[in-house]
């Protein structure tokens, strides 16, 4: 069996006494991929980084990288390059000695380092700085030289964890503009790994989506957030994040909510959808994007009445917040729509981007 | 390094209340110390300076500042030596006796220094890793250190007794080495008290050199890994530079406490065979107390304390220094 | 291919460098322990055994080292056993405690009240102070015993319980001062502020807020400074001539015998000497780092 991929996990599990951190998880990078670990602090990011480095390693399951078997292959041995999300610079060298640290532990010649280390040092523009030591360098230099120094072996994987969590948000988009131009510039088979969904959506080939240690869906930005596989993943992508109302099905195509029992009207595309898997009967949540609701200040059966408690003004878009009982709905508006606090509107859901998912298993119903 | 600088405000508020003050406050805890820092270090040291330009013998009676000023017992002999200006100084650069006790100490700081820092190294690198029973197995190895050094010294000599010695013995019964008489042989004496400072101190070279290697944090030596580093440039470029300045901490006490070598020595050999394994303090002991030279002596001591307050300037600096980071 | 040899050997060579590496620690802690188990076997033997060319671990113990140097041996041995060493020991065991307990609290209290001050205040030549008093930790005792020596006999001092106090308080200044001040710099300044701001005086504060958040600073200075005196020879012998004996030298001339050293009472005195050392250094292992390295190192 030859698969031409870069990066293949097959039923991976790690765990750290009884916690398990990654469980089962499979997973194939193409070669030249950049594809982003996407999950809550905590879901076990990175570890799978980390067993791919081979700084951990794992109970059961296998690690390809370039098609080979890498389980007990020393770190030192496979081809990767890796920034920490402190970046883990060498804090008594220079930024120099830093990036060229590989090159000598490897005992390449002094000129070949020389031209090396000066080749990325351009690439990522921090040839002026290479004398100083960490202390004396910016979170962004900081940031630069980590890489740099990751980059300088040429390695087939470039794994980062988490690069930019600690820069100043004014920076953060600049660096990932440069981590994305130097992707494609290099062309190394890239794992990102971050908690902020807007970055990932912004960088990402693909989207790596995990919780408690489990991948929960794995596909390109776009698909990810339009057709989440789970409540789970619906709700953190997007911000604010997707909507959920339960409910149930009823006669003539309509949902009853659990808002007061509020009855929705719906497409017989959507019933249709949710006889064909048999849930008919079963309690059923509702998904809806807080783009896709439209305000209404006029009944519509289409829509359900909430109250209005807060709008807030966020500049290119409105969040406007509804309450009915203990059920919040957020409506993202465009910004003239200015709805006064106390006021019933009514909220009407795009009837093509309604999702529905099973209130047990959390799962999208297809 | 210190802790407060914005205090204004809390001393001016605290003006209002009884009792004592800040500033009395700052002053009376502060006066005893250093007021034993003046009696029992200043005055003496220049006393002392004084008396090293006088052919003072403390045996020939008592030399009091102001004579007259006590009432003297009956028998107390009270005597005014006279100046020599330069002499005991140029004596004591000139003789060649002493320079020897230079050198023997000289001798014995290199190589207990270099020994321990090794070993230190050593257990400081073996010990770097978990395992059963690490805490009382390290309390129990620091504890030589806390021992009295005489003692040390005495029980170090019956250990490296030739005849009935536990150390020659086994090292005649298990690897074959003829017996050595140690300590009476002007060559192995000072070797013989380099081995037992070594037992007592090396603990202490280790103490640093594992708390250095320990601060170091895990995610460097991943980084090392990472970056294709292990073995023999891994510690060369990362454990030792890193550890490097605790380390050169302990050499600097380490160095400051061989120079000044009695207590083991004294338990040992008392400075023989001869006086081969004779430090310039138990040469100074012997002058001063046992042979009651005492101005010579003072121009003695003189010479040692500039050559240590030398050294010592330079190895304080670097001590505050490491220790502001 | 290679690789994969590579990888099997790579294991073989972990699962054989823990062994090697359990071994060595093994080793190291018998040389360093070894000495001391050996003073207690040794002070178990008879005149006969110690001498035996070939020691032995397993003999039939006798207690007459002990009995000796505490003086109620019937006759026999030499030395130690002759009139007057029985008291001589118990008394300066006597005065080893009192010493090392008055200076140890001597030192504490100036110690730690210097270290406040130098630790929370700022003043003009603050630095100077702190060199002056870490300086005479590197200064060869012998080099200043020469004036003291000849001070204290001027004054009266030589050989007297106040002389000793002193001396001994000064030279365990440096150790005291340094250490406590690493602890008080590691207590923030705000925990006296907000006693201040309750109406508390700023001594109040330090005595009632402060100190007892260094207390585990109190036990380690304590600790090192008793150790120091404790085991102090050069002052003792230069100092103490005749009433203030100290046990170091007495142990030093006590196992002169006629016939050479006697080793027996040596190591049976001396084990009864160490004990509490050993007992306290085990009592502060957790501080024994700062204690050790002066407080340079934060424990
Ligand atoms: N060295 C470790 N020892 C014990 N538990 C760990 C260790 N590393 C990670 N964990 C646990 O494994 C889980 C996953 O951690 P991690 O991979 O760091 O998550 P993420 O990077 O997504 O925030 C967490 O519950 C964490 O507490
Ligand atoms: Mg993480």
């Amino acid at each position: 069996m030859y698969i031409m991929s870069m990066i293949r996990l097959i039923n991976m599990t790690k765990r750290f006494g009884k916690t398990v951190a990654v469980k089962n998880a499979d997973l194939e990078i193409e070669k030249g991929e950049l594809v982003v670990f996407l999950g809550p602090s905590g879901c076990g990011k990175t570890t799978t980084l980390r067993c791919i480095a081979g700084l951990e390693n794992p109970e059961e399951g296998e690690i390809y990288i370039d098609n080979e078997m890498v389980n007990d292959l020393p770190t030192l041995d496979r081809d990767v390059g890796f920034v920490f999300q402190h970046y883990a610079l060498f804090p008594h060298m220079s930024a120099y000695q830093n990036i060229s640290f590989p090159l000598r532990a490897m005992k390449h010649k002094k000129s070949d380092i020389e031209r090396e280390v000066m080749k990325v040092a351009e690439l990522l523009r921090i040839d002026k700085i290479l004398q100083f030591k960490p202390s004396h360098l910016s979170g962004g230099d900081l940031q630069s030289v980590a890489l740099a120094r990751a980059l300088v072996i040429k390695p087939k994987v470039f794994l980062l964890d988490e690069p930019l969590s600690t820069l100043d948000a004014e920076f953060r988009e600049e660096a990932r503009t440069m981590i994305k131009k130097i992707h494609l510039e290099i062309g190394a088979t890239t794992i990102y790994v971050t908690h902020d969904q807007m970055e990932a959506m912004a960088i990402a080939d693909r989207i790596v989506t995990m919780n408690l240690g489990e991948i929960q869906q794995i596909d390109a930005p776009e698909y990810v957030y339009h057709n989440p596989v789970n409540m789970f993943v619906a709700n953190f992508l997007g911000s604010p994040g997707m909507n959920f109302i339960d409910c149930s099905l009823e006669e003539n195509n309509t949902l009853k909510l659990g808002l007061d029992g509020k009855i929705l009207q719906i497409n017989e595309k959507i019933v249709k959808k949710i006889k064909a898997v048999g849930e008919d009967k079963a309690v059923l949540m509702m998904g809806i994007r807080p783009e896709d609701i439209k305000l209404s200040f006029k009944k519509d059966v289409y829509g359900f009445d909430m109250k209005v408690t807060i709008v807030e003004e966020i500049g290119p878009e409105n969040i406007v917040n509804l309450r009915s009982g203990d059920h919040v709905v957020k409506v993202l508006t465009d910004p003239d729509i200015l709805p006064k606090t106390g006021e019933t509107v009514w909220a009407v859901p795009d009837q093509d981007k309604i999702r529905i998912f099973d209130q047990q298993t959390k799962k999208e119903i297809l | 390094m210190s802790t407060v600088s914005s205090m204004g405000g809390t001393t001016k508020r605290k003006k209002a209340h009884r009792g004592i003050t800040d500033k009395q406050l700052k002053y009376l805890f502060l006066m005893p110390c250093i007021a034993l820092l003046v009696f029992l270090i200043l005055y003496p040291l220049i006393w002392s300076a004084y008396l090293s330009f006088t052919d003072y013998r403390a045996v020939q009676g008592r030399f009091r500042l102001f004579p007259g000023l006590v009432k003297e017992k009956p028998g107390i002999k009270v005597i005014k030596p006279n100046t020599v200006g330069f002499k005991n100084y140029k004596d004591v650069l000139r003789n060649e006796y002493i320079w020897k006790h230079y050198r023997t100490t000289g001798k014995f700081v290199i190589f207990s220094v270099l020994i321990q820092s090794i070993i230190g190294l050593g257990l400081a690198l073996l010990f770097n890793r978990e395992f059963k029973g690490k805490g009382i197995i390290t309390t129990l190895i620091l504890a030589p250190m806390m021992l009295s050094p005489v003692v040390v010294g005495m029980f170090w000599r019956y250990m490296l007794e030739p005849n009935w010695g536990v150390i020659d013995y086994a090292l005649n019964t298990f690897f074959g080495l003829p017996r050595i008489e140690w300590l009476a042989h002007e060559k192995t004496a000072l070797f013989g008290i380099i081995i037992a400072d070594t037992w007592m101190w090396s603990p202490f070279m280790f103490l640093f050199c594992l708390a250095g290697v320990s601060a170091i944090p895990k995610y460097l030596y991943e980084a090392a890994e990472v970056n294709k580093a292990s073995g023999w440039f891994r510690f060369s470029h990362i454990t030792f530079p890193l550890m490097w300045p605790l380390m050169m901490i302990a050499m600097i006490f380490r160095t400051m406490d061989a120079f000044k070598l009695f207590d083991i020595g004294w338990g040992m050999t008392q400075g023989g065979p001869g006086f081969s394994s004779q430090t310039v303090s138990m040469l100074l002991y012997r002058d001063a107390f046992l042979s009651s030279k005492t101005g010579v002596s003072c121009a003695f001591a003189y010479i040692l304390l500039i050559l240590i307050v030398a050294l010592s300037n330079i190895y304080i600096k670097y001590l505050l220094k490491a220790r502001a980071r | 291919m290679d690789r994969k040899i590579r990888r099997k050997r790579k294991k073989g060579i972990k699962v054989a460098g823990k062994v090697i590496i359990f071994i060595v620690i093994a080793i190291v802690f018998v040389a360093y322990v070894f000495p001391i188990f050996w003073m207690g076997v040794t002070s178990l033997k008879t005149k006969v055994q110690i001498f035996d060319p070939v020691p032995k671990i397993f003999f039939k113990p006798t207690i007459n080292n002990y009995k000796t140097f505490i003086g109620t041996a019937e006759g026999g041995e030499v030395g130690a056993g002759r009139a007057g060493a029985a008291t001589s020991f118990i008394a300066a065991m006597g005065r080893s405690i009192l010493m090392t307990t008055s200076v140890t609290l001597l030192s504490l209290l100036l110690g730690t009240m210097a270290a406040y001050v130098l630790s929370r205040y700022n003043m003009p030549g603050k630095d100077d102070l702190l060199f002056a008093i870490l300086s005479t930790r590197m200064l060869p005792p012998i080099v200043v015993l020469v004036p003291i020596s000849l001070l204290f006999t001027n004054i009266g001092l030589k050989d007297t319980y106040i002389g000793f106090l002193l001396l001994y308080t000064m030279f365990n200044m440096a150790f005291s001062v340094w250490i406590m001040k690493s602890f008080f710099d590691d207590v923030p300044f705000s925990f006296e502020e907000a006693a201040m701001c309750d109406g508390y005086t700023r001594f109040r504060a330090f005595l009632k807020v402060v100190l007892p958040m260094v207390k585990p600073g109190l036990a380690a200075t304590a600790i090192f400074c008793g150790i120091l005196v404790w085991n102090e020879f050069l002052f003792a012998i230069v100092i103490g001539t005749r009433k203030w004996v100290f046990m170091p030298p007495t142990i030093f001339t006590m196992s002169y015998g006629a016939e050479g050293i006697i080793w027996g009472v040596l190591a049976s005195s001396s084990l009864i000497y160490i004990i509490p050392v050993l007992v306290f250094v085990y009592l502060v292992r957790k501080n024994l780092l700062r204690g050790i390295t002066f407080g340079v190192i934060r424990g």
